[in-house]
């Protein structure tokens, strides 16, 4: 499965080595050099250095390739524009979303984009573990 | 957790792929019974290789087995180079045994020639008329797998191993695809390829398919053992040779760009820094020994073209297949021939060296340095050089790196070169013949042979592991070593 | 009508201006606070301070009664989901966005942004062609940047000085929309005559613009 990924910070290299270790073909992008220490020594796959919300380092990545784009960058606004070239433009078959701010998530209401919004998942399993404790 | 205990689980692993490395080489050391298909007679030496073969598979097997328990975990780089020389070391002695069990050479002479092998090399003590096809089928047999790499093979083939740390130690650099695995599968690939591609097309130019065999495993991986004594000279065939040309070069290309040559890319390929700076570098040097150089020992000029432009290429491709000898051959072309050895060919290619890129790159950097004073004194430039499929900036640690490597190369081949002169050789020979070795080119101008004194075997044995392994991944791997086997052996301290 | 102007600098100052000045109501977005404070002191006009790619930002500069939305930042990531805002969640009829990339208009137009302003061609254009030559001007830049209209004075050596218009051999999808000859303007037809010192206004696409402009005095941009 060719993979490409949006955003090195901790969440993205965690999540690129263990697709990698897994055996699928990783490229990972990140604005900053420096972000790339976030991935493990498992991670064999490419790292491209640039501006994802460029057209050009995209199409440097093969996203006309890939089977699934993650876009998990700490900038929203980013994550919505890489997300949507990817399904708009290159059609790739499954997109997985990150938005960190919560009120943004009615831009993905009808599009099929797959969002996950780090405070929501995390207070909604703090909260049912707490309830959970509770009985 | 503490040191030692740490240690000991890392060091199982280490062990574990060493067994699996050792174990592979012992497989390997039967192939050379596929000879028997061409030469049943020589049924009575296939004891020689099949003795060595359960040796390996035995220890390899074992080393594997004991220590299979551990989880899986990833190897960093120095571990990665600490199984790699290992492994290198063991299979050497593994593969040198066929020859000195039968006595075709002694313990000295029968390393040199499985190093030689295995480090693509083609320096050769061994008489190509008087053995056995067998073992000229054994020497092709290395030299393939030798280019390759043993961790690419094991890599492509059977076990997955997590991480670089292996893949990186054993020189190779850029991958084709954004796995470690797929990669590794891509270039055995491509490799397999070539070589039967190679078989063909010497078929086709009139070789019997024995030394077909033989000669494209060797050609492609750069390796240059012949089963003539006269190499490639011995057809005198144009085709063969021109078979030859084509195969040398294309085993002195990084993978990588291979890559991209097979994908159709062509303008990139032609973008690519070393192909740019091999065409130069051919296309001075060529003329320069065919014409200025090959003056007066040749008659026509197209002979003079034939061999000067063979002799050019497999000495820059550091293959060291020769049409000629060189012995009598005029300072200038002498010479050039030496400073092509040097260079050497692609980096991540099976070819020896200090590797085109790094001259290409110093070369790049000793223009910036111009362009910086030209420049007014606030402007800000980068150096930027092509490699496989894109552009890359050459920054400081690069080049801190490159120039390390370059300065070391220097030393030892200044301290080898010392070492032949102590034993009497003229200063021609003796920088001609250490290049050879270091760069695992594999032309020689005689000093190498069965009667060559043994402290030049060794020398030039070591020479070969280092230019192969490129220094620093052995001299970091022993210095691990010592320090992990000190903590290892330490009393438990409270 | 409502116009909202989100982000930006020293240009957005004046574009409010301006649309102030023709009679629209114009709300200003900033992310900046000191900014703002300027603004509001300079201008008629509502200011929010805040990020306009938060929709609880846009709510309060009341997107939901405004006509049309302008997006200015550097950023065209933020543009597009400023505009994708507008549209989706507060059906703004009209978007529109500066894009920083050209290669980005794309995305923008697929996902149903009206207009969009590419900075760097409109400049870049603009810079050659006063730089190349002094007897062409383009006036005005249309549909994106995709038709220009250019002011082109014909001179004595001009290839089409003396030629009808049905003589010139013009590219498709071009049009001489009017000769002024003498201060007097004449629509011109086949049969004109072009004459040298005649200021032809010539409708162009962005795409063949200089092969008209070489058929009418031989120089390309």
């Amino acid at each position: 499965m060719y993979t490409i990924i949006v955003g090195c910070g901790r969440t993205g290299g965690e999540l690129a080595s263990r697709l990698s270790r897994a055996g699928h073909e990783v490229v990972i992008i990140d604005r900053s050099e420096a972000s790339f220490a976030n991935l493990s020594p498992e991670f064999t796959g490419f790292k491209l250095h640039g501006n994802a919300a460029e057209l050009s380092l995209l199409e440097e990545a093969k996203i006309d390739r890939a089977d699934v784009f993650v876009a998990t960058s700490d900038d929203d606004n980013v994550n919505y524009m890489t997300s949507r070239i990817a399904s708009c433009i290159f059609n790739v078959p499954r997109i997985l979303v990150r938005i960190n701010e919560p009120e943004k998530e009615i831009l993905y209401e009808k599009t099929e984009l797959e969002t996950f919004s780090p405070t929501t998942l995390l207070a909604g399993q703090l909260a049912n573990t707490i309830t959970d404790n509770l009985e | 957790m503490r040191l030692k205990k740490f240690l000991k689980i890392r060091y199982r692993l280490i062990l574990k792929y060493i067994g699996v490395l050792v174990a592979g080489g012992g497989l390997y050391l039967l192939t050379p019974l596929f000879s028997l298909l061409f030469f049943p007679g020589e049924v009575n030496y296939s004891l020689s290789f099949v003795i060595p073969a359960l040796i390996g598979i035995f220890f390899g097997a074992l080393l594997y087995f004991f220590n299979r328990s551990s989880f899986e975990v990833t190897l960093n780089l120095k571990e990665g180079g600490v199984i790699v020389v290992i492994s290198w070391l063991v299979v050497i002695l593994l593969f040198s045994l066929p020859f000195y069990l039968t006595g075709i050479a002694d313990f000295t002479g029968a390393v040199f020639e499985s190093t030689s092998g295995i480090t693509t090399t083609g320096l050769t003590v061994v008489e190509e008329d008087s053995v056995p096809k067998m073992f000229l089928l054994w020497r092709s047999l290395m030299q393939l797998l030798g280019g390759a790499g043993l961790v690419v093979v094991m890599m492509a083939a059977i076990i997955n191993p997590y991480g670089f740390g292996m893949f990186q130690a054993e020189g190779r650099e850029d991958q084709l695809v954004p796995h470690v695995k797929r990669s590794a599968k891509l270039i055995s690939t491509i490799y397999i390829s070539y070589s039967l591609a190679g078989i063909v097309l010497y078929y086709l130019a009139g070789m019997n398919l024995f030394d077909s065999i033989n000669h494209s495993f060797a050609a492609l991986s750069t390796g240059g053992f012949s089963t003539s004594p006269a190499s490639i000279g011995a057809w005198d065939s144009l085709s063969v040779e021109l078979v030859t040309i084509l195969l040398m070069l294309l085993g002195g290309i990084n993978f990588a760009t291979h890559y991209v040559l097979l994908k159709g890319k062509y303008r990139l390929f032609f973008k690519n820094g070393e192909i740019r700076f091999s065409g130069f570098v051919l296309l001075f040097s060529i003329p320069l020994v065919s014409f200025l150089g090959l003056r007066g020992i040749s008659t026509a000029v197209s002979e003079a073209v034939r061999t000067g432009s063979f002799q050019v290429i497999s000495a820059l491709t550091t293959t060291g297949f020769s049409t000629v000898s060189l012995a009598g051959w005029p300072a200038l072309a002498f010479f050039t021939i030496i400073i092509l050895m040097l260079i050497g060919g692609g980096a991540g290619s099976t070819a020896g060296g200090l590797k085109q890129f790094r001259v290409h790159a110093l070369f790049c950097v000793l223009f910036s340095e111009i362009k910086r004073i030209v420049l007014p004194d606030r402007a800000v430039y980068n150096t930027h050089v092509w490699r496989g499929e894109k552009q890359v900036r050459l920054d400081n640690e690069q080049i801190k790196e490159i120039a390390s490597f370059v300065a070391l190369y220097f030393v030892t081949f200044t301290v080898g070169v010392l070492i032949f002169l102590s034993y009497g050789y003229e200063i021609r020979e003796s920088l001609f013949e250490f290049a050879s070795a270091l760069g695992t080119v594999g032309l020689s101008t005689g000093i190498t042979g069965p009667e060559a004194p043994r402290g030049i075997l060794w020398t030039q044995t070591a020479g070969m592991f280092l230019g192969r392994l490129e220094f620093l991944i052995i001299f970091v791997s022993i210095i691990k070593l010592l320090s992990d086997v000190r903590a290892l052996v330490r009393a438990d301290q409270l | 009508m409502k116009l909202i102007l989100v982000g930006g600098d020293k240009a957005t100052y004046y574009l409010a201006q301006t649309f102030a000045a023709k009679g629209h109501r114009v709300v200003l977005v900033n992310k900046d606070r000191d900014y703002c404070e300027e603004l509001s002191e300079k201008l008629k006009a509502l200011v929010v301070c805040g990020d306009g790619s938060q929709p609880s930002v846009l709510e309060d500069a009341g997107s939901r009664s405004a006509d049309a939305l302008l997006a200015l930042t550097p950023d065209d990531p933020a543009n597009l989901l400023i505009c994708q805002l507008a549209r989706e969640v507060f059906s703004v009829p009209r978007t529109f966005s500066i894009i920083n990339n050209p290669t980005n208009e794309k995305i923008f137009k697929e996902l149903g942004v009206e207009q969009v302003f590419n900075k760097t061609t409109l400049l870049s254009e603009l810079v050659e062609q006063k730089v190349t030559s002094e007897n062409i001007d383009t006036i005005l830049s249309l549909a994106g940047g995709r038709v220009n209209v250019t002011q082109v004075v014909l001179t004595d050596d001009s290839p089409a000085t003396n030629q009808k218009l049905e003589e010139l051999a013009l590219p498709p999808d071009s049009v001489i929309g009017t000769v002024i000859r003498d201060e007097g303007i004449i629509v011109p037809r086949g049969d004109t005559k072009l004459q040298a010192d005649d200021e032809l206004l010539v409708f162009t696409l962005n795409t063949n613009q200089g092969e008209v402009l070489e058929a009418l005095v031989g120089s390309k941009l």
